[in-house]
């Protein structure tokens, strides 16, 4: 013990010893017990056993410390946090939302094109784009007659109110009238009949037209074809000296065949050929132009090196302004426009509608996997640390589904189950919340037997309470951590599963299933916007969701709150 | 040592067998068009005969125990649908040489490069490196690889001008798949070492080196680095096991001819008897690894002590 050179002794002794005589004597002339009615004249209280109780509980502490408070404001002093929470409430808020606006598509409903009109926007150089996807507003104008198409056309401001010409093929052109549409104002429209299906349009004063007595042939990659249109493709102005009986033609092929060798023949097999001269046209790059003669309209087309080769059963005809025919078929394909947002796919659903349905159906598989993740874990893990007869059940399971890896669970399961939204989450539940189970059992061990819990006992407090008041709040983080990893997680093991081809039905659109199609378009340039838009939305929500939950569990954890 | 390798042994078999167990209970409820390559055109009766004669109407403890008898044998049955009749461990046998090569090539590339990049960080903790690891990190492991995989093919095989599928013998196609496999484990290994050492650094006996007057490279290289690597060495007998298993997503997307591409194509043809044999290969590969992890831990390590402590749980 304390040895008597110790300075404690020598100071302290003198004081102790005082201490001590003085209680002594003061101890002599107290009464050694109390008896029996004396004992009944004090005061019960005294005598009673603490008992619990919730408000006096609460008093315990005296500083103004409350764990969530400090929580958030742990968590807003974290700007990035804040930022990306923001993002990801909006983008939630939208998802939920996005049905209930207007002129919103269904997601699975297959959209053709309008079976009696056609849109045209003219652009300022007299460039066409006739399209089948219904732009206007409300109902048509007019009322068809059979065998009518109704052609729509926007022009630019600068034009005017557009006169429109009508003719027979190689007949004579005919002005018609130009109606505005009352409905939508920047719109005219006429009906075309079948017998003069060809139109140009003109501005005011006549000086601008769509029609250009020039072919532009473009190769359809998807497809193989070739196609001639007498639409304006390039931009700027075209080739004014074109010899007399020639063609003024332009050629666009794909990047890979370089410039292309055309070679021009009769339209009688084993007529006269010729070579074509092609010149580059300097303000579009890609396009090549050159003069076909009027005898001579079957083209072959070879590649630079002489490896692909197509060939063109005699170019649009020359003479007559674009023709106007309803588009047949799905909307299909489209790129990103005015109409459909995000484009439609190949059988001509809307992107974006799918889109969000998508996000739908991934955020809610994220979300119930985290929370039955969290739920069960939380249960099972204070089972598995509060009672000890169930610690080796439990620690069995444990090894067995730690064991193996989850991404085979994952498969194994989904691939005896039908793949539905349900299997989805049953498969992906399997494997998450045993190891939230085995974090929140060590934790119950070691906070178990402390100080403070063993002191919350004596004072009879019930075991619920404990668990709650004193155990849980260690947990949050964690527990906040896991279910925040677990939606991005989640969301992740869906693309996976649709991948590898245990996803979900097509008819249930969800983030696997559009980037799995996009990837199978991804050898098209001009369609990968299939797989980027899903890909980058997708990136987004599981970046929000990882960094908005690690913040969050920074913030929880009591050790931050200084 | 030996009496814990011994229990733990003992323990991955055990886990196996249930394994399997639960595997053929469960394929109880498949569906029987799993086992044969033309179902359409069969009879009721010859679906049944046939049934019986693979032995799958016979009591759950006898096919399992059949099972695990041939499996012993190094026989993991036939092929049902995706080579009729062809024996599953010949396919299996022709495959494990790619996967492994492409693992362990990859692993080659990664291990250091993590190393580096995590050592690094901790290094210079809060400063530029860091936070561009940091973000690298959060990058990798947010966004699901499904996604950054497709635009490595996409973007890589443009830049690089290297075919977009593998072929064998030309090298240059291996490139894009060990990026796509490396990349992650880069990003695992560099957090792990990061957070390793900075915990070591934290701790008393590197403040007494440094009050003592330690030089700062011989704390770092001597102390921090070499007391961090040892939870590292854990990870490393999983991952070479692992890479015999493939991965399933990046050996598809490239067809590279491995194990794991090989899981999907037999879940896409629904050959039951395939996919059995592949979950138990690959849930005992990761058994496996497991085990030898824990195990070379205590071999480099002598502070760990696998014998029950006195008193403790």
């Amino acid at each position: 013990m304390s040895s008597k050179y110790s300075p404690n002794e020598k100071l302290s002794r003198k004081l102790e010893e005082s201490v001590e005589q003085n209680l002594t004597e003061l101890a002599v002339s107290e009464k050694d017990d109390l008896n029996a009615e004396e004992i009944a004249a004090l005061d019960s209280d005294m005598f009673d056993f603490v008992e619990y109780d919730e408000t006096e509980a609460e008093r315990i502490g005296y500083s103004n410390y409350s764990y969530w408070r400090s929580t958030f404001r742990m968590f807003f002093k974290n700007k990035m946090a804040v930022a990306m929470l923001t993002i990801m409430l909006v983008l939630l808020v939208f998802t939920f939302i996005q049905p209930l606006l207007p002129n919103q598509f269904d997601a699975n409903q297959v959209n053709y094109y309008d079976a009696h009109a056609v849109w045209i926007d003219v652009t300022e150089d007299g460039t066409a784009t006739i399209s089948g996807v219904k732009y206007t507003k409300g109902d048509y104008a007019v009322e068809l007659k059979e065998g009518e198409t109704l052609a729509y056309v926007k022009v630019p401001e600068t034009w005017g109110t557009p006169k429109f010409f009508v003719q027979e093929s190689g007949g004579e052109a005919v002005e018609v009238a130009a109606n505005q549409d009352p409905a939508n104002p920047e719109w005219y429209y006429t009906a075309v009949s079948e017998e003069q299906p060809h139109m140009y349009v003109t501005s005011a004063d006549g000086v601008e037209t769509t029609y250009h007595q020039a072919v532009w042939v473009t190769f359809d990659e998807p497809t193989g074809g070739v196609y001639s249109r007498s639409v304006k493709q390039t931009v700027g102005e075209i080739v004014a000296d074109v010899p007399e009986g020639h063609i003024l033609t332009y050629f666009f092929l794909p990047e890979s065949w370089g410039k292309p060798n055309v070679v021009a023949a009769g339209m009688l097999r084993g007529s006269e050929e010729k070579e074509l001269e092609l010149t580059a046209d300097p303000a579009n790059a890609g396009w090549y132009y050159a003069f076909v003669p009027v005898e001579q309209m079957r083209l072959v087309i070879t590649s630079e090196d002489g490896s692909l080769k197509t060939k063109n059963d005699g170019i649009a005809k020359v003479g007559d302004p674009m023709e106007i025919v309803p588009q047949v078929g799905f909307v299909e394909n489209q790129r990103p426009n005015e109409i459909f947002w995000f484009g439609t796919n190949d059988i001509g659903q809307d992107l974006w509608s799918r889109m969000w349905s998508g996000t739908r159906t991934s955020l809610l598989i994220g979300i119930v996997v985290a929370l039955v993740e969290a739920v069960v874990g939380i249960l099972a893990g204070l089972l598995w640390g509060y009672v000890r007869k169930l610690d080796f059940i439990f620690t069995e399971i444990y090894n067995i589904i730690n064991n193996i890896p989850s991404t085979i669970i994952l498969i194994l399961a989904t691939y005896i189950m039908r793949p539905s939204v349900i299997t989805l989450i049953i498969a992906m539940c399997i494997t998450g919340w045993i190891g939230l189970a085995r974090f929140i059992r060590n934790q119950v061990i070691i906070i178990r037997d402390r100080d403070f819990n063993l002191a919350s006992r004596c004072l009879g407090t019930p075991t619920r309470r404990v668990i709650m008041k004193n155990l849980l709040p260690h947990m949050v983080s964690v527990v906040m951590l896991r279910m925040a990893l677990a939606i991005p997680g989640a969301i992740g093991s869906e693309v996976f599963m649709a991948y590898i081809g245990l996803g979900l039905p097509i008819n249930i659109p969800s983030l696997g299933n559009l980037v799995n199609k996009g990837r199978a378009l991804m050898m098209a340039p001009t369609l990968r916007y299939q797989l980027i838009i899903p890909a980058v939305i997708l990136s987004v929500i599981t970046i929000c969701f990882y960094l908005v939950g690690n913040a969050f569990s920074d913030a929880a954890d009591p050790k931050n709150h200084v | 040592m030996l009496k814990y390798t011994l229990k733990r042994l003992l323990r991955s078999v055990l886990t196996l067998v249930i394994l399997i167990t639960i595997i053929y209970a469960l394929l109880q409820f498949m569906p029987e068009e799993g086992y044969f390559k033309n179902y359409e055109k069969m009879s009721r009766v010859q679906i049944d005969t046939a049934l019986r004669n693979m032995g799958l109407k016979d009591p759950l403890y006898i096919q399992v125990g059949r099972f695990i008898k041939n499996l012993l044998m190094g026989d993991l049955g036939v092929s049902y649908r995706y080579r009729v009749n062809y024996p599953i461990s010949e396919i299996v046998k022709s495959k494990i040489g790619v996967s492994m090569r492409l693992g362990l090539i990859s692993m080659a590339v990664s291990l250091p490069l993590g190393m580096c990049l995590g050592a690094l960080m901790a290094r210079k903790k809060n400063g530029l490196a860091d936070r561009l690891g940091n973000a690298y990190i959060v990058f990798i492991q947010a966004v699901p690889n499904a996604v950054y995989f497709i635009f490595i093919q996409l973007y890589g095989s443009s830049l690089l001008g290297v075919n977009m599928l593998y072929q064998e013998g030309d090298w240059t196609t291996l490139i894009l798949p060990v990026t796509s496999l490396a990349l992650p484990s880069i990003s695992s290994y560099a957090m792990w070492l990061r957070r390793y050492m900075v915990d070591e650094t934290n701790k008393d006996y590197i403040k007494l080196a440094r009050a003592k007057g330690v030089p700062n490279t011989t704390i770092w290289f001597r102390h921090v680095f070499r007391n961090s690597v040892v939870p590292m060495v854990n990870l490393i007998p999983g991952s070479v096991l692992m890479t015999i298993s493939g991965s399933i997503y990046t050996e598809s997307l490239y067809s590279i001819p491995g194990m794991g591409g090989l899981l999907v194509d037999v879940i896409k043809r629904q050959d039951n008897s395939m996919v059995l044999a592949l979950v138990v290969l690959f849930a005992a590969m990761s058994i496996l690894g497991l085990l030898l992890g824990d195990i070379l831990m205590g071999i480099v390590d002598p502070r760990i002590s696998f014998a029950k402590k006195e008193g403790s749980r």
